[in-house]
């Protein structure tokens, strides 16, 4: 972008609503996991030359008209909380922050949905409806950071609700979508699927109608099982009795997070979760949870209430021992999560690491892989990378998905998805035929297979040689370290 | 805090968010800048050697109202209150603090209180009778806020107290500032100083129990003076009496919202007794905002010396919501939260009655049965 460019545009959202500071700019257009300046340099990413905070729908098409006319590229971002790399820019452009489009736009109790703005938090709108009687049919578990148009970006595949009301994606009725040519679109239900799990890369998601219920009564269940194998198979039962909420911790996240002074406890399994319903209803349905846990040992309903109110709290205050952590999200079939827990316990058997599960939709559960780590051990940082790199492999021998594809993970595509790939590529490139939005994301292949492979057997065994590449590679000019991954051929661009 | 430990904290944040949550300055600004995470990673920068610290970092540093709701939500438990109270006691010490903290620090240090009024004008506002410090058990710490600006608080508690005949004695113009401001500018020495001055005219008049109306004395008189005084807040202190049966007070059917201030509620934990003192006045309905206790906002007012305009604007989201939740008025425990609320009612028009819970007291207090 020229500074004309810049200055235009900023007409275009008034001046307080754009910064091209750069520490603004550094600090709006990274995500969750650290990125290494050597890695920086071999994805070949361009930081954003203006970050604006769009205030309405009109001001996001104002921006895309703008930036279409002018082939500038456009990376929406919500809070940043995935660590794929899809909130990050890589090729200049704008970085464009949906936090000033926040807030409760309408709430109707009486036909019982609520319209939000895509930079709100989920907090925000659990405790708005929870509040006034109400709860949400599916919300994540980083509720206190995650925005409505991140979170449905990223897929919205499994959290809170999702075991009771199916995908997060069902619950909406409409969205208000910005299109690369700056259309403003509103979306039903089945055409709001085209951009939940899009990552950005097919429209801006602006504003959004989900349907609420009405809260229910609960009732809270906590099991610890002796073997990790009855602990997965009563997690194979309880997903069919739509639980609200379904969480499970393994031993070496509990023995992680009682170092820094919790109370888990130290089995293979434990098994959190809450079910609601009407009096007779939800008593049927807790005497259902005791039945199919009966080779779990009962808790109490007050420490797993405890646990529910501490669910955004808790989660990471085993972080402090790393100080530096890596974590992988997948999402498996539940029955694979006992064999894909073998494979890890081999994989990273020198490692200290543990990990949580969310019960998601249709019986699929995410999983989160949490390894302690110190990024300032520049080598041990990165064997300790390629293992997470394996542990997603296994994941995907287990029939896993990653979490979003983002940036990282575009390498993984075509393996994954096959045919579909190349449909989902065709649907990109008629949606955005200037490639403007999101660029180098989902479909854009940033890293050659073959690269991230030979990198991460190398990174194993000899890591101190991986980082001198990399580091050299961070001296070479740009062109020529893009010009050399795309001879390994895949579409790099 | 050391250098190390500080260290472990830069690399211990998960870069999750969960500090924008709460955070008031972000809530405003919507930059990064203004967050736990956005200061953590450029703290990385600068441990790496990556980036020089600049103005704007230092000016990051004292955007902040220290409030602590970012550690209510931090999922690692990182004390950015802590941390930056070390950072800004470093830069004091380097004469690296932005414009408007020198210009509060000069007043401090020259006036010996916030608002640049005479020292010895600090009992100014007390009846005679008051004005010559007797010997007495408990002490009514008066606070420079309830002196000079809002002495209608200090007042209000005379009276009160007066009701109900209790004994008790004020230092009038020998109470020195409680320190507090200066030490959250990073300053010790001079602090140190008002301190030491205070301590020894508590022990001249024989002292034992110290209660304040002013949240930010309270935490100070609590965590840095000696721990041989008892020292209550004005709640906490009339809450005991109203248990004890020596005060009472008359019918008030009012619908009242009651603000946390930062100071006396995350910082001192003291959530109930400003709760329940009001619920001890007959005919009060209590009505609670969204999100309260712990999870209270920070009022602003921490940012009204060095950011008026921010500082007004994060005041106005809480008095828009207090107008929405149809009340009579709106009650806090706190001089810095009333004088910014009032402050900000003025600039932006929005109608809310707002009271300081002394204030309200002085035409209900009776004698107990």
């Amino acid at each position: 972008m020229t500074h004309q460019e810049v200055l235009e545009l900023s007409e275009i959202v008034g001046k307080g609503n754009l910064s091209s500071d750069e520490i603004d700019i550094l600090l709006h257009s990274g995500d969750l996991a650290p990125l290494p300046e050597s890695l920086i340099k071999v994805y070949g990413i361009k930081p954003p030359e203006a970050l604006v905070f769009p205030q309405d729908t009109g001001q996001v098409s104002s921006i895309l008209k703008f930036a279409y006319e002018r082939d500038i590229p456009v990376t929406p971002r919500g809070a940043a909380t995935t660590a794929t790399g899809a909130a990050i820019p890589v090729e200049g452009g704008i970085a464009l922050d949906l936090f000033r489009i926040n807030g409760i736009m309408e709430f109707n109790k009486e036909d019982e949905y609520i319209t939000v703005g895509a930079g709100t938090p989920w907090k925000r709108i659990v405790d708005f409806v929870e509040n006034r009687g109400f709860q949400l049919g599916g919300y994540p578990s980083s509720a206190p950071s995650a925005t409505v148009g991140g979170w449905f970006g990223a897929g919205a595949s499994a959290g809170v609700g999702v075991p009771k009301y199916g995908p997060a994606g069902d619950q909406v009725m409409s969205m208000k979508v910005v299109l690369p040519d700056g259309t403003v679109e509103d979306t039903g239900p089945r055409e709001s699927w085209l951009f939940i799990g899009a990552e950005g890369t097919l429209g801006v998601i602006t504003e959004v109608t989900l349907k609420i219920f009405p809260k229910l009564k609960r009732r809270f269940f906590m099991y610890e099982f002796e073997s990790l194998e009855s602990g997965v198979d009563a997690l194979d039962r309880l997903w069919r009795l739509k639980p609200y909420f379904l969480t499970s911790v393994d031993m070496g996240l509990a023995d992680m997070l009682n170092e820094v002074g919790m109370h888990i406890p130290r089995k293979p399994l434990t098994i959190v979760g809450m079910v609601d319903g009407e009096d007779e209803g939800l008593l049927a349905k807790w005497m259902a949870v005791e039945s199919t846990c009966n080779e779990g040992e009962f808790l109490g309903e007050k420490p797993a209430e405890e646990e529910w109110e501490n669910r955004f709290k808790v989660g990471l205050s085993f972080k402090t021992l790393g100080p530096s952590m890596m974590a992988l999200e997948v999402r498996i079939p539940v029955p694979e999560l006992f064999p894909m827990i073998q494979g890890l316990n081999d994989t990273l058997r020198d490692e200290r690491w543990g990990l949580e599960t969310l019960q998601g939709d249709h019986g699929t559960i995410s999983v989160v892989i949490y390894m302690l780590a110190d990024e300032r051990d520049k080598v041990g940082f990165l064997k300790k990378f390629s293992y997470i790199i394996t542990a997603a492999r296994l994941a995907f021998r287990h029939k896993g998905f990653l979490f979003g594809v983002g940036l990282h993970n575009t390498s993984h595509m075509n393996r994954l998805h096959g045919e579909a790939f190349d449909f989902m590529r065709a649907m990109k490139l008629k949606a955005d035929p200037k490639e403007i939005m999101n660029p180098s994301k989902t479909v854009q292949v940033r890293m050659p297979y073959f690269m991230l492979a030979m990198s991460m057997g190398m990174m194993r065994g000899v890591p101190g040689l991986v980082l001198f590449g990399m580091e050299t590679a961070g001296y070479l000019p740009l062109g020529l370290v893009r010009f050399g991954l795309g001879l390994m051929g895949e579409g790099v661009k | 805090m050391t250098k190390e430990e500080l260290a472990h904290q830069v690399y211990t944040c998960a870069s999750c968010g969960y500090c924008r949550f709460g955070c008031v300055v972000y809530q405003e600004t919507g930059l990064e800048r203004n967050t736990v995470r956005g200061r953590m990673l450029l703290f990385k920068k600068i441990l790496e050697g990556k980036m020089p610290l600049t103005k704007d970092m230092v000016d990051s540093i004292y955007m902040c109202a220290q409030c602590q709701n970012c550690n209510v939500n931090c999922p690692t438990g990182i004390n950015f209150v802590e941390m930056s109270e070390a950072l800004r006691d470093e830069l004091f010490r380097q004469g690296n603090i932005p414009e408007s903290a020198k210009m509060i620090a000069n007043v401090l240090t020259t006036y010996g209180n916030p608002y640049a009024q005479a020292a010895d004008e600090k009992g100014a506002w007390l009846p005679p009778k008051y004005r010559e410090p007797k010997k007495s058990p408990n002490l009514f710490f008066v606070s420079c806020t309830s002196a000079y600006p809002l002495n209608r608080v200090a007042k209000s508690i005379l009276k009160v107290l007066e009701t109900i005949e209790f004994d008790f004695t004020v230092l009038g113009g020998e109470e020195y500032c409680c320190g507090n401001p200066l030490i959250r500018l990073g300053e010790h020495e001079k602090s140190g100083e008002m301190m030491r001055k205070n301590v020894k005219n508590f022990k001249k008049l024989g002292v034992k129990r110290i209660f304040t109306a002013c949240p930010g004395c309270y935490r100070t008189l609590l965590h840095c003076y000696p721990p041989e005084f008892r020292v209550q807040h004005i709640t906490q202190f009339l809450l005991e009496l109203v248990q004890e049966g020596k005060l009472a007070f008359k019918e008030f059917p009012k619908k009242i919202v009651y603000f946390d201030g930062c100071d006396l509620g995350r910082h001192c934990g003291i959530y109930e007794e400003p709760r329940e003192l009001l619920k001890s006045i007959p005919g009060v309905e209590l009505v609670e905002f969204e999100y309260n206790r712990e999870d209270a906002p920070c009022c602003g007012g921490p940012l009204l010396g060095g950011a008026p305009d921010l500082a007004r604007k994060i005041a106005e989201r809480t008095l828009r919501e207090a107008a929405d939740l149809g009340i009579d008025m709106m009650v806090t425990s706190c001089g810095t939260c009333f004088l910014t609320f009032m402050e900000a009612a003025k600039v932006s028009g929005i109608q809310v009655q707002i009271r300081d819970l002394p204030m309200l007291l002085p035409s209900l207090a009776k004698k107990g049965e």
